[in-house]
């Protein structure tokens, strides 16, 4: 029992009382093991976490495999389908104008008459009203201030432009560009004159015949203190020729401008009991003045006038 | 007691600080019951509540330290036991209890020597089954007087007979010298007899 080299042996008795004692055979509580021994393990898993080799890189095929199998979960290929839809419509209106990719709007058309209102070339002050054919004419034309001859067919391309949205969308564009440019700068005065001479060509003599040739029964002519009489093919005739007679030399005349030289030869039209025009040929010309309507004249030489006058009175007589 | 065939407590902690946990739990499973024993009866009855703080803390410091722990001189055992008796030592200290250090000495600087009459009246420790009531009482008395003992006398005296460490173990784990840990098991001893032959009747009187 003791140990020789100690110095001091064992004492049998008191080694025998101790392994009788009462907590001779005590242990720690098993839940107080278990903490210790759970400790003890994890932090030997701490120590050996770090030191394990990473693993190795997968192969090409198996990382290729685990892409396509991610791209093929549902979240992933209705987000990656999206993208690419996105990206599709994207390359179709790359380079396009900003207009083409947005709902056509009619609105935006006359959207530009007010700025050409607001600023209208001094010319277009100056100028006196069209005549109403000219003011009967599409509000596109309002759009263009005084501008070269080519500019006043936009009506005729307008109706013969039922062609492709694109081109008139184009066409429109160039317009409001030249609009923009053309407004600061006042046009030269030759350009003023042929532009008022093509404002008139539409001659209201013109419009007149072709109006009493659709519907003759409706209209009535009378002459001085005449009553009204139907028309008969003569008063259209001498439309004709007064039409030709006067061409495309038509200008405003002036309400408060007395115009008429000398005696002038009256002939009031009148269309389903209204008075619808007033004709007024004196020796210089002839003036056409539409009910409520802008009057116009035309001035011819001598000689025609007065042969146009006799024709007149016959037509009338 | 490990047997020859299983690694001894060095071994197995070394493997532990590499990582095998189940190194740990062999040498918990080889120290768990010694230790236990030996913190209770250091705290005695009045701090036996605190006997279960003091055995975790132990083998967290044992977990803690486990990558510094090299066996230089001291086995595994003794370094458990040492590290068991700083947190006794702390723990005494804490409640405000004095800890004596130089409790060694005797009032007339003499170690204490047995008296042999005291012990004549007992019955062998190898005793027959029908004294085993007698050695109950006397574990009994024995923790009581174990009490009673100065903390450094206590501590030398139960690793030196309940734990079975050599006196030099002895002094390791305390971290006292050789001699120094020597007279304290002396008067740890000699105070004992004393306090178990007051206690315990002659065997002639006691039946």
């Amino acid at each position: 029992m003791s140990r020789p080299d100690d110095g001091v042996p064992h004492d049998a008795w008191l080694r025998a009382a101790l392994r009788h004692a009462p907590d001779a055979d005590a242990v720690p509580p098993p839940a107080l093991s278990e903490v210790i021994l759970r400790q003890a393990r994890a932090a030997a898993a701490a120590d050996t976490a770090p030191a394990r080799p990473a693993p190795a890189p997968a192969p090409l095929g198996a990382r290729i495999a685990a892409a396509w199998s991610w791209l093929g979960r549902p979240p992933v290929a209705a987000g990656f389908a999206s993208v690419m839809l996105a990206g599709v419509v994207g390359l179709m209106w790359w380079d396009r104008p900003l207009e083409e990719s947005l709902p056509p709007r009619d609105a935006a058309i006359p959207a530009a008459a007010p700025a050409a209102a607001t600023a209208p070339p001094p010319a277009a002050v100056a100028e006196p009203p069209a005549p109403p054919a000219v003011e009967a004419a599409p509000a596109r034309n309002a759009d263009r201030p005084a501008q070269a001859p080519a500019a006043t067919r936009a009506p005729a391309e307008s109706a013969a432009g039922a062609t492709a949205a694109r081109d008139e969308r184009e066409e429109r564009s160039r317009a409001v560009a030249a609009l923009s440019k053309a407004a600061p700068v006042a046009p030269a005065p030759a350009l003023r004159r042929a532009a008022s001479t093509d404002a008139a060509t539409p001659s209201p003599l013109a419009t007149l015949r072709n109006a009493i040739g659709a519907q003759p029964e409706r209209w009535r002519w009378q002459r001085d203190a005449s009553g009204p009489r139907a028309v008969e093919a003569a008063l259209p005739q001498w439309l004709a020729r007064a039409e030709a007679a006067a061409g495309t030399r038509w200008s405003a005349d002036p309400a408060d401008a007395a115009t008429t030289r000398g005696d002038a030869l009256v002939v009031q039209l009148w269309f389903d009991g209204r008075l619808h025009t007033t004709l007024r040929l004196d020796a210089g010309g002839l003036v056409v003045e539409p009910a409520g309507g802008t009057r116009q004249r035309t001035d011819w030489p001598a000689a025609d006038a007065a042969a146009l006058r006799e024709a007149l009175d016959q037509a009338t007589r | 007691m490990p047997t020859r065939t299983d690694p001894d407590d060095d071994t197995l902690m070394a493997a532990y600080a590499r990582g095998d946990s189940a190194a740990f739990e062999q040498l918990y499973a080889r120290h768990q019951a010694g230790l236990y024993r030996f913190v209770r009866r250091l705290l005695g009855s009045a701090l036996a509540a605190q006997a279960d703080e003091v055995f975790q803390d132990t083998w967290l410091r044992v977990v803690h330290a486990r990558t510094r722990w090299q066996p230089q001189g001291a086995t595994f055992r003794t370094w458990l036991y040492t590290l068991a008796h700083h947190r006794v030592v702390d723990l005494l200290r804490r409640s405000g209890r004095e800890v004596a250090i130089d409790a060694h000495e005797g009032e007339d600087g003499e170690p204490w020597q047995p008296e042999a009459q005291a012990w004549q009246h007992w019955p062998a420790p190898a005793a027959a089954p029908q004294e085993q009531a007698f050695w109950r009482r006397a574990g009994e008395r024995l923790l009581l007087c174990l009490e009673q003992l100065p903390l450094p006398q206590r501590s030398a005296f139960l690793l030196h007979h309940d734990d079975g460490l050599a006196i030099d173990e002895v002094a390791r784990a305390l971290e006292v010298g050789f001699e120094t840990a020597k007279t304290r098991l002396r008067y740890a001893m000699s105070k004992l007899r004393t306090c178990m032959g007051a206690y315990l009747a002659p065997q002639g009187e006691s039946r």
